[in-house]
C-alpha cells in the first residue's frame, strides 16, 4: 500500500513538473525564428573569360610557361598545315576563275624551261603540308578511336609520322 | 517533377512495352521524358519491377527512386540549333572518308570523284578553320562583333572555295586532272 502511495506521490510530482516548472524552462529555451521569402539574388554576370581577365590570370593555355614539346608542337603545325591546305584549295578555286584551261595554263608553265632541281625544291615545300596532314591525320584518328592514347604511344606515333611524312614528300616531289 | 515522373514510371505495368521507348524517346509529350538515355535506364528497372512483382502480385514494393534518380538534367535537345553531339562523329567520318576518296580521286579523275572530292574536303576544311576561328579569334580578345564576323567570314569562304572547286570540275579541266597537270608541270613534254 505504501509503495503504491509513494509511486502515486512520484507520478503527481512529475506531473507537475510537466505543468508548470518545465513548461517554464523550455520557454525560457524556445527561440523564435522567423523565416522570410527572399529573392534569390542574380549570379554574376561574368564569363569564365572576365573572370580570369578581372583576376588577371594569363589567357590559357599560357604558352611561354611551356618548353616547346613534340607533343604540342605536332598539334599545332597539324593546325597550320590544315590551313595552308585550305589556301590550296582557296587558290584553286579562285584559279579556276581566272584561268580558263588549266592545261594549256600548265603547258606554258612547262615550256619555259624552269630546271627540274627549282620544280623539286617548290615540290618539297608545297607538298610537305598535305603529306603531314594526311599522316598526322591518320595518329588523329586512330586517337579517336580511344587508341594509343600512353604517352609512349603518343611520341612513337608522333616520330613514325614525322619519319612516314618526310619519306613519302620525298617520294611524291621525285 | 520527381512525383510526376514517378507516377508515369509507375502507370506503365508491361516492361519495355512498346508504350514505353515511344512515348520516352520522342519527347514531345511531356518536357522531361525528352533524354534518350531514359528509355534504356527505366527499362532495366522495370525488368527489376516485373520480376518482384511476379514474387509479390498484392502491392508494389519496389521503390521507384532508384529509376527517378537516373534522370539526367543535362537537355542537349533543347538547344537552339537541335543536337550537334553527333557532329564530332561526322567529322571523323568525313576525315577518313577523305583518306580513300582523295587518293582514289588522283588515280582516277572523273567527275564523281571530283564531286565528292571537293565537298568532303570544302566539310573538312571549314570545319577545321572554323574550330581555329572559335579557338583563337576569341570574343575576350578581339570583341564580341569581330569574333562573330570571322565565324560568317568562315561559312563565306568555304563557300567561295566549294564554288570555285565546282567551277573547276565543271568547266575546266576537273579538279584531280588540274591539280595532277600543275604537279607535273616539269614531266610533260
Amino acid at each position: 500500500m505504501s509503495i503504491l502511495r509513494s509511486t502515486c506521490v512520484l507520478g503527481r510530482f512529475a506531473m507537475d513538473m510537466r505543468s508548470h516548472s518545465l513548461s517554464k524552462l523550455w520557454s525560457t529555451q524556445i527561440r523564435v525564428v522567423n523565416m522570410k521569402i527572399k529573392k534569390a539574388e542574380p549570379p554574376e554576370e561574368y564569363t569564365y573569360e572576365e573572370r580570369n581577365m578581372i583576376a588577371g590570370r594569363p589567357i590559357a593555355p599560357y604558352l611561354t610557361v611551356y618548353a616547346p614539346q613534340l607533343t604540342s608542337m605536332m598539334s599545332i603545325s597539324h593546325r597550320f598545315a590544315g590551313m595552308i591546305l585550305s589556301g590550296y584549295a582557296f587558290l584553286l578555286a579562285t584559279t579556276s576563275f581566272y584561268i580558263s584551261d588549266m592545261a594549256e595554263f600548265a603547258c606554258k608553265i612547262g615550256s619555259y624551261g624552269i630546271p627540274s632541281f627549282i620544280f623539286f625544291f617548290f615540290k618539297l615545300i608545297f607538298g610537305f603540308p598535305a603529306v603531314y596532314h594526311l599522316c598526322n591525320g591518320v595518329r588523329h584518328l586512330v586517337w579517336d578511336l580511344g587508341k594509343a592514347l600512353t604517352l609512349k604511344e603518343v611520341y612513337l606515333g608522333g616520330y613514325i609520322t614525322l619519319a612516314v611524312a618526310g619519306l613519302l614528300t620525298l617520294f611524291i616531289a621525285i | 517533377m520527381r512525383l510526376g515522373c514517378a507516377k508515369v514510371l509507375k502507370s506503365i505495368q508491361h516492361p519495355c512495352s512498346s508504350q514505353l521507348p515511344t512515348s520516352l524517346t520522342r519527347g514531345k509529350t511531356s518536357s522531361l521524358l525528352k533524354y534518350p538515355a531514359v528509355s534504356s535506364v527505366s527499362c532495366l528497372n522495370f525488368h527489376k519491377i516485373s520480376n518482384e512483382k511476379r514474387i509479390a502480385p498484392s502491392e508494389p514494393k519496389v521503390k521507384l527512386t532508384d529509376a527517378v534518380r537516373h534522370f539526367s538534367i543535362t537537355q542537349p535537345k533543347l538547344s537552339g540549333h537541335g543536337d550537334h553531339s553527333k557532329l564530332w562523329v561526322y567529322e571523323r567520318y568525313v576525315s577518313a572518308a577523305l583518306l580513300g576518296i582523295v587518293p582514289l580521286g588522283l588515280m582516277m579523275p572523273n567527275i564523281l570523284f571530283d564531286l565528292l572530292i571537293a565537298v568532303a574536303s570544302v566539310m573538312h576544311m571549314h570545319w577545321g578553320i572554323e574550330a581555329i576561328v572559335i579557338d583563337y579569334i576569341r570574343p575576350i580578345i578581339f570583341g564580341n562583333l569581330i569574333s562573330k564576323l570571322a565565324v560568317y567570314f568562315v561559312y563565306l569562304l568555304s563557300i567561295f572555295t566549294l564554288v570555285g572547286l565546282l567551277n573547276l570540275t565543271f568547266n575546266n579541266c576537273g579538279l584531280a586532272n588540274s591539280i595532277k597537270l600543275l604537279w607535273r608541270i616539269n614531266k610533260q613534254e
